[in-house]
C-alpha cells in the first residue's frame, strides 16, 4: 500500500484568519470540486498523524475506487465468477438397471453406466475422469434432469472390454471432472461451456447521519490543512473552522468503522423489521467483516512462518495467477508486532551483513526496524498494515490471556485488493449524489458568515451558533471474497 | 461407527456457509481466563493421550509445537471420521468432541457454534437414556398423591398455597416436560427430599425467615442458602430444630372444615 499519497501533511489551528481566501475554504471546495475533495479528505484522514486511521476508506475512495449506483436504488448485486470447470459430485450410479454396489464391475465389456451427477455441466462427447484420473469415461448421450440431479450415459473411454469403474469411485459424494472431449468424423455433437456464476450476491447501502452544533465563539478558530503533492511538489491548503474539522474527522471515522462492522438486516423474504421514528424501514448493508465470514478462516494460537504460508496458500492455491498474489493483511498493533517478531526470528538464522538494522555512528547508534512486507515462494507477497478498529479495548472486549490486550488486535484480515475484469475487488459503493451531503441550520451565526445584527434576517432557530448535518448513503463491496480470509487469534 | 462433522449453515447474509473453494479450519484456542490451550485432552482422557502419542509418535501435550499447526479443515462437504480404525481420526474426534465451537444432538445449536458432530451411536445411546428416564418419571407421576404434587412443586420454588389441584397437576406436567433431569434429581433420587419439603413448607408458613441474607428459625441461624439450611437440618446434631419445625407446622395446620355443617348452612 502506498503510504505516501500525500507528503508533508500539516494541520495548524489558528485564530489569525489573515491571508485565507474564501475559495480555499473546505465548504467552497466541497461544493466546487466534490470528487477531488472527497478523495483528498480520504487520504488526509487515512494518514492523520502518520497513522492509517481510516485505512479502509484510504484504500478505496482514497485511491478512487468508488462505484456509484443509481439515485433510486438502495441495493446492488453482482455475480462472483468462480471456477469455470469445477468437479461435479456423483449422486448415484446405475449399471445393468440397478444401483451399483461394491460387488459390481460397472462398465465392463463396454457397457453403459448411468451416472447421476449434481450439475448439468457436460455435452455429448465430454471425457470425464474420476478421483483416479487414469479412469476415464465418455458421455454418450445428452444429459437429462432427474429429480435434483442430471443423468448421463457413459462408457469407458479407453474402449477396453476389461476396463471398469471401481465401486469406490462411484460412491455418492465422490466427484467427476471434465478432462476434454473426443468425437467421430462428421460429428454434429459438441461439448458445452458453462458460464458459471456460482455465487450471486446482493447487498444494500446504508444511510448514515451525524449532526453537530458549533457555538458562535468557537466558530472563530480556524484549522488550516497543508499538504504537498508528491508528484508535482506543489503545496496546497484548505481551511475550515476547528470544530468543523473535528466533526469531519469523526464523521469519516464513524463511516469507516461502520463499513467494517455493519450487519445486514433484511430478512430472506425481503422485509426489514427495523423502523425509524417516522415509520419507514431502516436498511443496513453487510459490512466488510460480514462479507468475509463465509471466506477462508484459519484460527491460530501462535504466529509462525508456516502458519502464514498455509494461510496464504488457502487464498491463492489454484485461484490466483502468479502475478496476482499480492496480499494486504489488516491487523492490530499486536499483530504487527508478532509479524515483525516472527520475521526477525526467521532472519536470525541467516548470515546477514547488516546495513539496515544498525544505523548512525559513535554515540548515536540506532538499532531496529520493523518488518511489514514478506516475499514468499511462488510470487506471493504479503504486506501488513495497521487496522486501528481491532485495537480499541472498549469495542473489543475479549482479552488475550497472555497480554491482557484485545485478542482481536492479533487477528489478521487478508484482503485481495487487486482488480477483477478491470474493476477493483474492494470498492466503496455510494448512491449517486448522496455522498457526504452537508447542510446547516443557522442560529445566531451561519458558516463563514458574521453574526447577524439585522432584524430582517431570517434564521431557523434561536440557537447561539449553528448546527451542521452530515448524511451519506453508501457501503463497501468485496466483489470476490474467495481470495480473502481471516487468520483469527483464537481466544474463547 | 463413523462420525460426521458438518459446518452449521450460515443463516445470515450472504446465506452461504462458505464461498466456493474456501475452507474453514477448526483449531486449538486459548481459554480467555486461564490462558490454557484447548487440545481436547484433560485429566479424564489422559490415558487416551498417552496411547495416541505412542501410536502417532507425536508429543500431544498442551505446550507441544504440534498444536501450533494442528487444524481440521472443513469445507461444504461433510468430514467423515473413523475413530475406531484410524488413530488420526480418533485424535480428531476427541479434539472436536469437546471443542467450544462444536455442538451435537444433546447440547443443541447456539450462535457461538460453528460445526455439528453427528455420532449416531452416541446419539442413540443418549436418546435411549432420556427415554428411559422419561418412562420412569411418568410412572412415578401417576402414583403421586395430591399432597405429593404440592410438595413437589415446593421443591421447584412454586408456592402451591391457594392453588387448585388441577392447576398444580398442570404445573407438574410442565416441569416433567421441560426439566425431566431436574425432576429426577429433586424428587425421585433425592435422599433429603423430606427435609427439602419441610424447609420449603416452613418458609411458606413464615416459620423460617430470611433476614439480611440469612435464614433463621426462632433466632437460630440455619444458613445463607437453601442448600446450607437443608444440610443443617439434615444433620443429626440438629434433630431438635427439625422436630421443632415439624411440630410447629402441624400446630399451624388449618382445621378440617365441617362439610356437613357447611352444607346445612348453605341450604
Amino acid at each position: 500500500m502506498n503510504n505516501n499519497i500525500l507528503g508533508g501533511l500539516q494541520i495548524i489551528n489558528t485564530r489569525n484568519a489573515s491571508g485565507l481566501v474564501e475559495t480555499r475554504s473546505l465548504d467552497h471546495l466541497l461544493a466546487t470540486k466534490p470528487y477531488e475533495m472527497g478523495t483528498i479528505l480520504s487520504q488526509i484522514f487515512g494518514n492523520y498523524k502518520g497513522e492509517e486511521v481510516n485505512v479502509l476508506d484510504a484504500v478505496t475512495r482514497g485511491l478512487g475506487r468508488v462505484q456509484k449506483i443509481e439515485i433510486d436504488a438502495f441495493e446492488y448485486d453482482w455475480g462472483v465468477e468462480m471456477a469455470f470447470d469445477e468437479s461435479n459430485p456423483i449422486v448415484r450410479a446405475e449399471w445393468n438397471g440397478a444401483t451399483v454396489t461394491s460387488t459390481d464391475f460397472a462398465g465392463l465389456n463396454n457397457t453403459t453406466v448411468n451416472l447421476y451427477v449434481k450439475n448439468p455441466y457436460y455435452g455429448v462427447g465430454a471425457i470425464l475422469s474420476f478421483d483416479n484420473r487414469d479412469i476415464q469415461v465418455r458421455v454418450q448421450s445428452p444429459g437429462f434432469q432427474f429429480g435434483e440431479s442430471s443423468c448421463y450415459s457413459v462408457v469407458m473411454a479407453d474402449g477396453n472390454p476389461e476396463s471398469y469403474i471401481p465401486y469406490k469411485y462411484l460412491v455418492p459424494g465422490k466427484r467427476v471432472a471434465r478432462e476434454g472431449s473426443a468425437y467421430e468424423e462428421g460429428s454434429n455433437d459438441a461439448d458445452i461451456l458453462n458460464y458459471n456464476n456460482s455465487v450471486k450476491l446482493r447487498n444494500k447501502i446504508t444511510t448514515s447521519r451525524m449532526k453537530y452544533d458549533i457555538t458562535r465563539s468557537a466558530a472563530t478558530t480556524k484549522t488550516i490543512v497543508e499538504w504537498i503533492d508528491p508528484k508535482s511538489g506543489k503545496k496546497s491548503y484548505f481551511f475550515t473552522d476547528k470544530q468543523k474539522w473535528t466533526a469531519w474527522r469523526e464523521w469519516y471515522r464513524r463511516l469507516d468503522n461502520y463499513n467494517v462492522y455493519s450487519r445486514y438486516n433484511t430478512r430472506p423474504d425481503g422485509t426489514v423489521k427495523v423502523f425509524g421514528t417516522n415509520g419507514r424501514p431502516v436498511h443496513v448493508g453487510a459490512g466488510l467483516f460480514q462479507q468475509f465470514s463465509p471466506a477462508n478462516n484459519r484460527p491460530y494460537t501462535r504466529m509462525t512462518p508456516s502458519f502464514i504460508m498455509d494461510m496464504l496458500s488457502d487464498l491463492s492455491y489454484n485461484k490466483l495467477g502468479k502475478g496476482e498474489r499480492k496480499f494486504l493483511a489488516l491487523t492490530g498493533e499486536m499483530g504487527m508486532r508478532n509479524f515483525s517478531q516472527m520475521l526477525e526470528t526467521k532472519a536470525a538464522n541467516f548470515q546477514l551483513t547488516d546495513t539496515v538494522f544498525v544505523s548512525g555512528s559513535g554515540q548515536n547508534l540506532t538499532l531496529g526496524g520493523q518488518f511489514t512486507t514478506w516475499k514468499l515462494y511462488n510470487d506471493i507477497e504479503l504486506t501488513v498494515a495497521p487496522f486501528r478498529w481491532l485495537d480499541d479495548p472498549s469495542l473489543n472486549r475479549i482479552m488475550d490471556p497472555l497480554t491482557r490486550r484485545p485478542a482481536s488486535s492479533q487477528d489478521m484480515y487478508f484482503l485481495d485488493i487487486g482488480h477483477r475484469d478491470g474493476e477493483a475487488n474492494l470498492r466503496k459503493i455510494v448512491k449517486m449524489g448522496s455522498e457526504n451531503l452537508v447542510w446547516h441550520t443557522g442560529g445566531s451565526i451561519a458558516p463563514d458568515r458574521n453574526t447577524i445584527k439585522d432584524v430582517n434576517t431570517l434564521r431557523s432557530n434561536g440557537y447561539d451558533g449553528y448546527t451542521v448535518n452530515f448524511l451519506t448513503e453508501g457501503g463497501i463491496m468485496l466483489a470476490d471474497a474467495s481470495t480473502c480470509g481471516v487468520a483469527k487469534y483464537n481466544v474463547i | 461407527m463413523p462420525i460426521t462433522i458438518r459446518l452449521i449453515e450460515n443463516k445470515d447474509w450472504p446465506h452461504r456457509t462458505l464461498y466456493p473453494g474456501c475452507t474453514k479450519h477448526i483449531g486449538p484456542y486459548l481459554d480467555e481466563h486461564s490462558g490454557r490451550r484447548y487440545t481436547g485432552f484433560n485429566q479424564e482422557n489422559e490415558a487416551d493421550r498417552i496411547r495416541l502419542e505412542k501410536e502417532l509418535h507425536t508429543d500431544l501435550s498442551e505446550r507441544s509445537e504440534f498444536w501450533d499447526f494442528f487444524t481440521i479443515p472443513l469445507a461444504e462437504d461433510d468430514l467423515i471420521l473413523y475413530p475406531e480404525n484410524e488413530p488420526q481420526d480418533e485424535l480428531k474426534s476427541i479434539f472436536m468432541a469437546g471443542h467450544a465451537q462444536g455442538c451435537n444432538a444433546e447440547n443443541g445449536v447456539d450462535p457461538t457454534k460453528v460445526f455439528v458432530i453427528i455420532d449416531e451411536e452416541k446419539s442413540a445411546e443418549e436418546a435411549n437414556k432420556k427415554a428411559k428416564l422419561r418412562r420412569k418419571i411418568l410412572r412415578s407421576v401417576d402414583d403421586m398423591s395430591d399432597d405429593d404434587v404440592r410438595n413437589c412443586l415446593r421443591l421447584f420454588g412454586i408456592n402451591p398455597q391457594g392453588v387448585s389441584n388441577n392447576v398444580c397437576n398442570h404445573k407438574l406436567d410442565e416441569i416433567v416436560e421441560q426439566q425431566p433431569q431436574r425432576f429426577n434429581d429433586l424428587w425421585l433420587n433425592n435422599p433429603q427430599r423430606s427435609t427439602y419439603i419441610l424447609f420449603h413448607k416452613a418458609i411458606g408458613a413464615n416459620l423460617v425467615v430470611k433476614t439480611k441474607g440469612v435464614y433463621t428459625y426462632n433466632a437460630e441461624v440455619l444458613g445463607t442458602t437453601p442448600e446450607q439450611c437443608i444440610a443443617y437440618l439434615s444433620s443429626d446434631n440438629h434433630l431438635e430444630t427439625r422436630q421443632g419445625i415439624a411440630l410447629s407446622l402441624e400446630g399451624q395446620q388449618p382445621k378440617k372444615r365441617n362439610t356437613k355443617a357447611a352444607e346445612a348452612n348453605a341450604e
